[in-house]
């Protein structure tokens, strides 16, 4: 819902599950837009929560975090417990984990793009909000979008036929996982494989389409540089569970390549009184200038291949966008997205064909507690960093989280700030521009994660802000 | 796909006497034979996470009732328990779009949710009707969602309610409120009433 005053226009959703944000632009006595901020209201206290807990409950606790990526935050958590219990896996877990991985971020990415992209791409940044959604899209293309439906539910499947259950799965624990999978399950699998190869082939043809009908706004929306961050595996791969991160700068070139292990060498916070969440930066070249980008954008711009021939041919087509450089342009996380989701389908299937993926040698018991432990994952909004410190007994005394979104933030703020210079300039400010700028965030597909619908019982500040946005007074509450 | 009709009716005459009302919950005599008459299926569908304190409360209200009905498991987040052939209990973190689908399959849905301070009223029914309501930045999917999804992809949407009670605190903790806990208990009685010819079916 958006209200505008002379000087001020507020978007302020109700949001659920996934915590709140706000979108504040400030106006100038001109009406142009002076400034425009994306207000996050996280709050993290999810850390201190985990203190004083075992590490092996983190795969079950953590993906309470968020319903909407719960099993990126389990095999993190798995992952950074073999870590800090030094019981790597066996190999047959190792593709387990992974295919639940994929099957994450079939489900996500597909959801993503079918239900909240797809609106404004096939029915129009500009048409009637009434419409402008998906039972619009539904009514515009219903086979379509009960294909959209099928996508994401194979996805859940896997995830399903793995954990036992869609959400809050119990599958990965220190040292591998606690169930195989049976033949019967993967035929399972494959048999929805090619209809939702299918989808995301269809989804990635409608958004050619709508790109080259739509270049001069991509072109101009929310276009800036910053360095690219995500996992590889050698050759500089594509990578979603397990492998070497990669940093590039503006230019493509590389700035670092290391072991997630090491990421507090390499990436530091920032703090903005205007965001309960953090700013993530890369330390070496400071704040700000050390900013980067998570998530499908940023790892394709990173990766110079991918393992799954699809995928492949589909990531020669983006980076000839710009030439071998690193794309800019933020509604190309849409286009990213989709060649990783295709990549995540053609993967189930690499994963599906390995004959270790039916062993039952899926448990290391091996324990050599090491006191301190680091997982990191590709969840589908970008690298998910658990980092556990631990007693010899296991006994957690330090939890540090960095999610996707954080990575994201000081994007997710500037595409704001610059989608509403673009669009917003004159005193007549329409529905469909402000929907542009929601459009800014929703492109980074933003998890804010505190999962709960706490309105008022978190800190709120209120900025009160000046037409030279200067901040005369803030106002602070605990509660309503 | 499932076609379901009759539940429209009942949604009428709900809509024109409960609206958005606080206890008593609403009075049997509404639950006319002919409602009946095509076999209703309702489904209680508690939304929140019980790990965030008073957000959670559909959850335990949920299992309050599994309870009272015998059942020893806990009924986990994403768990199903058909009670009988006319209702069904369900707990879930969140709304999802694949729910339509399910959704559809029943006459009636009676959400149970947490509200805060947005709402009035401590304990709230509401009737619903089916509409997209779009959240800008998020996932989020509210219940009036679900049911325009449901109607758009599978050409029926059950009749649909919401039981908000209001939640006060919403630390890291399984336990309620006391405040929200107390507002619990008083819903417990008056639900298991409503729920009455439910479970004399089957």
């Amino acid at each position: 819902m958006a209200t505008v005053t002379p000087q001020k226009i507020t978007i302020e959703p109700v949001t659920r599950i996934e915590g709140h944000a706000k979108i504040t632009i400030r106006l100038n006595e001109a009406g142009k837009v002076e400034r425009a901020y994306l207000h996050i209201n996280e709050f993290r206290g999810f850390e201190k929560f985990c203190e004083g807990r075992m590490a092996f409950e983190m795969p079950v606790i953590t993906p309470r975090i968020c319903g909407i990526c719960p099993v990126s935050h389990h095999l993190a958590a798995a992952k950074a417990c073999d870590d800090l219990y030094g019981c790597p896996p066996p190999r047959p877990a190792q593709l387990l984990r992974e295919l639940m991985h994929m099957g994450q971020v079939i489900q996500s990415h597909g959801m993503h793009f079918f239900e909240l992209a797809g609106p404004d791409l096939l029915l129009g940044f500009d048409a009637d909000p009434a419409i402008r959604n998906v039972v619009g899209l539904i009514q515009a293309n219903p086979d379509l979008a009960l294909r959209a439906v099928r996508l994401r539910k194979f996805g859940q499947e896997i995830i399903h036929i793995l954990g036992g259950r869609r959400i809050h799965p119990i599958f990965a624990v220190p040292g591998g996982v606690n169930k195989a999978l049976t033949r019967s399950e993967r035929d399972q699998i494959l048999a929805g494989l090619d209809d939702a190869i299918e989808t995301i082939q269809l989804g990635l043809k409608i958004f050619k389409e709508w790109a080259e009908a739509n270049q001069e706004d991509i072109n101009r929306f929310a276009v800036f540089s910053t360095g690219y961050f995500g996992m590889v595996k050698p050759g500089n791969t594509l990578e979603l569970y397990d492998g070497q991160l990669r940093l590039i700068d503006a230019n493509g070139q590389e700035l670092e390549y290391f072991d997630g292990r090491e990421y507090l060498n390499y990436i530091a916070e920032h703090v903005e009184s205007w965001s309960y969440l953090k700013f993530p930066y890369y330390k070496k070249m400071g704040w700000p200038a050390g900013v980067y980008r998570v998530g499908p954008l940023g790892r394709l711009n990173v990766a110079d291949r991918i393992a799954t021939p699809l995928a492949d041919a589909a990531l020669k087509e983006f980076k000839a966008l710009n030439r071998g450089k690193p794309v800019e342009q933020t509604l190309y996380y849409h286009y990213a997205r989709l060649i990783e989701a295709l990549y995540a389908a053609e993967n189930v299937r690499v994963l599906l064909d390995d004959p270790d993926i039916l062993s039952t040698d899926i448990l290391n018991t091996r324990q050599e507690i090491r006191g301190e432990g680091v997982g990191v994952i590709e969840a589908p909004r970008g690298t998910l960093f658990h980092h556990y410190w631990a007693k010899p007994n296991g006994q957690l005394e330090r939890v540090n989280l960095i999610v996707a979104t954080g990575h994201n933030n000081w994007a997710m703020s500037e595409a704001v700030d610059s989608v509403a210079k673009t669009y917003i300039t004159g005193p007549e400010i329409r529905e469909g521009l402000l929907n542009r700028v929601e459009a800014a965030v929703r492109a980074y597909d933003p998890c804010l994660s505190c999962s709960t619908h706490a309105v008022g019982q978190m800190p709120m500040v209120i900025e009160i802000l000046d037409a030279q946005g200067q901040l005369r007074q803030t106002l602070a509450r605990l509660h309503e | 796909m499932p076609k379901v009709n009759c539940g429209k009716l009942w949604l009428v005459c709900m809509s024109e006497s409960f609206a958005c009302s606080d206890l008593p919950l609403p009075s049997l005599d509404i639950w006319g034979k002919e409602a009946f008459s095509c076999s209703p299926r309702l489904l209680i569908l508690g939304i929140g996470n019980p790990d965030r304190q008073d957000d959670g409360l559909a959850w335990h209200l949920i299992n309050r009732l599994t309870t009272y009905w015998g059942y020893s498991k806990v009924l986990d987040i994403g768990e199903t328990l058909p009670v009988n052939e006319g209702l069904t209990l369900c707990t879930d973190l969140q709304l999802r779009p694949e729910m339509a689908e399910d959704l559809a399959t029943y006459t009636h849905v009676c959400f149970v949710d947490a509200h805060t301070g947005a709402l009035p009223k401590e304990i709230c029914w509401q009737t619903l009707q089916a509409g997209f309501q779009p959240s800008p930045l998020s996932h989020h999917l509210t219940p009036q969602s679900c049911l325009a999804l449901a109607e758009a992809l599978y050409g029926h949407s059950p009749a649909g309610f919401l039981l908000s009670v209001r939640g006060y605190e919403f630390g890291f903790s399984r336990q309620l409120s006391e405040r929200t806990q107390r507002l619990l208990d008083s819903v417990v009685n008056p639900l298991l009433r409503w729920l009455t010819p439910f479970l004399q079916q089957g």
